[in-house]
């Protein structure tokens, strides 16, 4: 209101009226009649200085000593730890909840844990799962078909949470871009061979985790 | 007239068949890997003529080489006492625990893990293959506890 009033209002007597009679709250944002407190630093006049100030002011100047400071800032710099990483050689910590890539897991016989429930395909939100089962040759019910989309996949790791048995599990490997897209469809074989390559580092996030689950 | 020589080599002149377009056979042709004829442990494997052999082409076909169902083969028979045992292959990371009734003189096996019981006077070493006793069996679902 105030900054419309001063572009329209501002040579007449009706202006100043507003002025005066405007709340509290617009009168401390016209500009030269608030009560703000000037809180920066005043530069003594050259006339009021003593003769130390005068010797410091010009010290200052003469032996750069503002420059003195700012090179030993940046000297100090490279004398402390950095702040980045190496990055393909070195990772950051990742939390034992970190959800990445997917696999499917083992137990120690080399059984596969999957038995088809098809829970982790009913609550994927993103309906990136697609399971199909038969009897297995020996009797057992597995899984004929496991595939994840993993470019539908939100990452969100309910499929981890529905796994009665840990069977799908959110690995901590984040590093598996592809050129294609038809690479990241995942299919059994590439889940279980994930299982294979990651099942120390998953068995020791759900060993770190599992009381919180 | 270049584009119309180009056009008329084309033509099937000397060609037993003639295809419009370019078919998965002669693109598999081209440069399969090795092992795209492998059967993986699901059972799935394409046909000579299966169009959908293309997507091998300047490709490896990923087969995962350890089979389950080869594996739990391997796993010895728990051989057990009592008529009824528990199975939870170690706790809170194993899977849910079910009972087994060891009545039938057979081996049964648990849905989840595979593991095979059955109970001592059914125990066939020359038919059920090599055993661990359920004590056995206990020591090691505890190393593998959480």
């Amino acid at each position: 209101m105030s900054a419309l009033g001063r572009i329209f209002l501002a040579p007449r007597p009706i202006y100043q009226a507003a002025v005066r009679l405007q709340p509290r709250c617009l009168y401390n944002t016209v500009q030269g009649k608030g009560d703000f407190i000037d809180v920066s630093l005043k530069e003594k006049a050259p006339t009021d200085r003593t003769l130390r100030e005068t010797a410091d002011v010009y010290g200052v100047g003469f032996f750069i000593a503002e420059l003195f400071k700012g090179f030993s800032i940046a000297n100090s710099m490279v004398l402390r730890e950095q702040a980045t990483i190496n990055y393909p050689f070195e990772k950051g910590p990742l939390s034992p909840r970190f959800r990445g890539e997917h696999a499917l897991r083992r137990y120690p016989s080399g059984e596969e844990r999957c038995i088809a429930c098809k829970l982790c395909e009913a609550v994927c939100p993103a309906q990136a799962i697609t399971i199909e089962a038969e009897t297995r040759a020996d009797g057992s019910r597995r899984t004929t078909r496991y595939d994840i989309d993993m470019t539908k996949c939100i990452y969100c790791g309910f499929c981890q949470e529905a796994c009665p048995v840990d069977a799908i599990v959110e690995g901590p490997n984040f590093e598996f871009s592809t050129e294609t897209h038809e690479e990241l469809l995942y299919n059994k074989e590439k889940l279980l061979s994930n299982g294979d390559q990651w099942e120390a580092a998953i068995a020791n996030n759900l060993e770190a985790d599992y009381l919180y689950r | 007239m270049a584009s119309l020589v180009r056009g008329l080599s084309r033509l099937p002149l000397n060609k037993s068949v003639f295809r419009g377009i370019s078919t998965s056979s002669r693109l598999s042709a081209v440069k399969e890997p090795a092992n795209v004829d492998t059967v993986t442990h699901t059972g799935q494997v394409y046909e000579k003529d299966d169009y959908r052999r293309a997507r091998f082409v300047d490709k490896e076909r990923l087969v995962n080489p350890n089979f389950a169902i080869d594996l739990i083969a391997e796993d010895p028979v728990v051989v057990c006492n009592r008529r009824r045992v528990s199975s939870n292959s170690g706790g809170a990371l194993g899977h849910p625990k079910v009972f087994i009734n060891l009545d039938k003189p057979e081996v049964s096996i648990c849905g989840y893990s595979g593991r095979k019981f059955i109970q001592t006077k059914y125990y066939d070493p020359a038919k059920h293959g090599p055993s661990i006793t359920y004590e056995q069996y206990l020591a090691e679902m505890e190393a593998i506890k959480s």
